[in-house]
């Protein structure tokens, strides 16, 4: 391109050529400055890219950790796919993150609203109490819940039977745990959601408030119509972020099962560290969480594509009044 | 100027960082001191660290050690793991769990203590407890560790509620009337009939009563035998008891203790480091409780192992440290001062062992585990063992919580066996 500008006829590779080597010199020029970037990108290098590289050609290897490891192909990917428990661990994994994303959501837009209410008083002190689990260490957290939703001595099964009802296996059936997890998940990203729909819905310009009440908008209307269109992209930023950390989702399950084999809590990461880990088949632990890489992906795309299209129609709605 | 300024200061941090990063090294990494000392270094889990430093160095003149206490459990594992991974640069001396059978395929990483003249200690210790530190290998067997302290199981039980059930209630009779599982099973029956207190869970049944066999899940050439009568029979006890609503039914770790003081369960089998949990769980029947050699005979469950690394440079003198610290009179003191189950029968007739025990009825039990560990039966340990017996356990959770047919669960639990051992 800066060739083209000056007019001269060189062939590409003549230009590509010129473009190395300026930028080079730009390098050599600015060293003491790439010199105090460095410290970041060495320790990226060590500790980022290189797992991820390692990992990729680890996936199509057989090693126990220590020994030999044997090339095997796409094996790992194939009994991956065979794999009933893996299966199983994916709609675990999303049985989980629905029921935790979608109430996590919707507490979240209630939760900004009312501290965004004018009536509402001290909103800094609820700002930081509903921020606060967030920021709570989750292995603490999951003992407190194991204790908490434990079948014979729990307080959660105490009051259920005092009111009549019978005592539930949270932790040990496969629907209980879920629940239990997915509890926890609400408890501790609720807090995270509304203090980011706060900040979106104190964005939004009064005037536009202002406008609908005179067009004789109903509260209802005004929320629908006005609010959560605006809304959209930080909510889309909380589902990507809740996709990303919920199809991660590892502390809860392997603390709450206390690290036993419990089919209805494992997870996609729990099953990869449990096969890495624990049973030393770190090439097919590394197959595991290259596909988890692609559902992510996949979801984060997907997550992308469905937002999108509603704000382009919102667009259009303003082009028309 | 001002950048050449610059430029040294950001090599001196850079140095800095680089040096930081190399000094972890260069204190694992043994060497002679002016002193004539060599310097060796060891990894522990245990609080009693310092005490092994202490005695260690005031033991010997020629030796510097150094314990490094790190965390236990898998983590300790995978630091070990990754540090063989890494080309074996570690400490001198590792204390290595029941896990130490995933470390036996790479026994080239470990010194062979026979090498140094470990032979003149197979009488020191118990025979099943040296097969586990034991390689086979073409050119004969290799010893990759010394062991520290056993797991030998027994029947912990309240005498009280036996007593109310109309069964014997003293360890001797208890031990006469209950030999097998059927004889425990009915009993556990009648203690339940009349008190309402249970077994321990399904999943503790069924390792007591593999833990008793002479074979695992894997023959001495490696092929599985997992699908045979011996893990069968295993299963199905542990599955009768659960199905006679014999068990208590939980997977967590403290209501499991809670039980033991609220008297839901009347008896259990564990092993012998397990005292100290019903000791502080069940302070309310401090006094009722008994133990008893096990039905269906002596069991070993956990215990551990001290190993020298191949890269140590002084495996000589780390063998002498080995062998001084896990001598015979070493591991008494271990065993009154931090409870840890020796593994040389010589000192079970020793007075220290004699001790009465207030919580179990003035009864001295460190007889009971002795005769168990003396009657551990030697069985062929793989490095594939805990991915077989996760798919076993794994059923009985869908047994217990979901009501799978018990028949299914054990082909379930077989195919899943298999299916993981064909990667």
């Amino acid at each position: 391109m800066e060739a083209g500008r000056y007019g001269l006829k060189t062939d590409k590779k003549l230009q590509t050529r010129r473009a190395e080597s300026t930028l080079w010199k730009d390098i050599v020029r600015s060293r003491t400055l790439y010199l105090f970037i460095s410290p970041f990108y060495l320790l990226f290098i060590v500790f980022g890219i290189f797992p991820i590289l390692f990992s990729i050609f680890l996936s199509f290897h057989s090693w126990d950790g220590i020994g030999d490891m044997s090339f095997v192909g796409l094996n790992n990917f194939t009994s991956l796919f065979s794999d009933g428990v893996f299966w199983r661990s994916i709609i675990n994994t999303f049985i989980i993150w629905i029921i935790s994303v979608v109430p996590s959501i919707i507490l979240g837009l209630i939760i900004a609203n009312l501290i965004n209410s004018p009536i509402t008083r001290f909103k800094d002190f609820f700002k930081v109490t509903y921020f606060l689990p967030n920021v709570t260490a989750a292995v603490a957290v999951a003992i407190v819940f194991s204790s908490v939703f434990s079948t014979h001595f729990g307080l959660i099964n105490f009051f259920l039977e005092s009111i009549g009802l019978e005592r539930i296996r949270w932790l040990t059936s496969s629907v209980g745990i879920k629940v239990v997890i997915a509890l926890m998940v609400i408890w501790g990203s609720v807090g995270y959601n509304s203090i980011l729909y706060l900040a979106g819905l104190q964005r939004i310009p009064k005037e536009l408030y202002e406008a609908a009440q005179i067009d004789g908008a109903n509260s209802l209307q005004i929320f629908t119509k006005v609010t959560l269109p605006l809304m959209k992209p930080i909510i889309l930023f909380t589902v990507i972020m809740s996709t990303i950390s919920g199809l991660q989702i590892f502390t809860e399950p392997q603390i709450l099962a206390e690290g036993r084999p419990i089919q209805g809590s494992m997870t996609i990461v729990l099953y990869l560290y449990e096969q890495s880990f624990k049973f030393n088949q770190f090439g097919y632990g590394a197959a595991i969480s290259w596909v988890l890489f692609i559902i992510i992906l996949f979801f984060s795309i997907l997550n992308w594509k469905f937002f999108q299209k509603p704000k382009n129609e919102g667009k259009k709605l303003n082009h028309g009044s | 100027m001002n950048k050449k300024i610059i430029l040294a200061l950001t090599s001196i941090a850079m140095l800095v960082l680089l040096a930081a990063c190399g000094n972890a090294d260069a204190n694992t990494a043994s060497g002679t001191e002016d002193s004539g000392k060599v310097t060796l270094t060891m990894w522990y889990w245990g609080d009693e660290s310092p005490e092994i430093e202490a005695k260690v160095n005031e033991q010997f003149d020629n030796v510097e050690l150094k314990v490094e206490k790190l965390p236990s459990g898998e983590d300790f594992k995978t630091r070990l793991q990754t540090t063989l991974a890494g080309g074996g640069e570690g400490p001198d001396i590792v204390a290595m769990d029941s896990w130490i059978s995933e470390f036996l395929p790479h026994h080239d990483m470990f010194v062979d203590l026979y090498d140094y003249g470990a032979e003149e200690l197979e009488d020191t210790y118990l025979e099943w407890k040296l097969e586990m530190a034991t390689a086979k290998t073409d050119d004969g067997d290799k010893l990759i560790a010394l062991p520290i302290d056993i797991g030998p199981i027994a029947l912990y039980y309240r005498a009280d509620l036996f007593e109310q059930a109309g069964l014997p209630s003293e360890p001797e009779d208890v031990a006469k009337e209950i030999q097998n599982w059927d004889d425990y099973i009915a009993a556990s029956k009648k203690v339940y009939e009349a008190t309402g207190a249970k077994m321990y869970t399904i999943d503790e049944i069924y390792r007591n009563v593999i833990g008793q066999s002479d074979k695992l899940y894997f023959d001495e050439n490696d092929n599985f035998i997992a699908d045979q009568e011996h893990v069968k029979n295993a299963f199905d006890t542990a599955v009768r008891a659960y199905q006679e609503g014999l068990t208590f039914v939980s997977e967590s770790g403290s209501e499991k203790r809670a039980a033991m003081n609220t008297g839901d369960v009347g008896s259990l089998i564990h092993a012998m480091w397990f005292k100290g949990d019903v000791v502080n769980s069940a302070p309310d029947h401090a006094g009722n409780w008994r133990i008893a050699f096990p039905p269906g005979g002596g069991g070993n469950q956990g215990g551990s192992f001290m190993g020298i690394l191949n890269s140590s440079e002084h495996p000589e003198e780390a063998y002498e440290v080995l062998k001084w610290y896990l001598n015979p009179e070493n591991q008494l003191d271990n065993l009154v001062n931090h409870g840890l189950f020796p593994s040389t029968p010589e000192v079970y007739d020793a007075p220290e062992m004699q001790v009465e025990e207030e919580f179990f009825g003035g009864q001295v039990v460190n007889e009971v585990f002795a005769q168990s560990a003396e009657d551990v039966k030697i069985a062929y340990r793989s490095p594939n063992d805990s991915l077989v017996e996760s798919s076993i356990l794994e059923q009985f959770q869908l047994i217990v919580n979901e009501n799978k047919d018990p028949e299914k669960a054990w082909n379930d639990a077989i195919d899943r066996a298999k299916s993981q051992l064909s990667k």
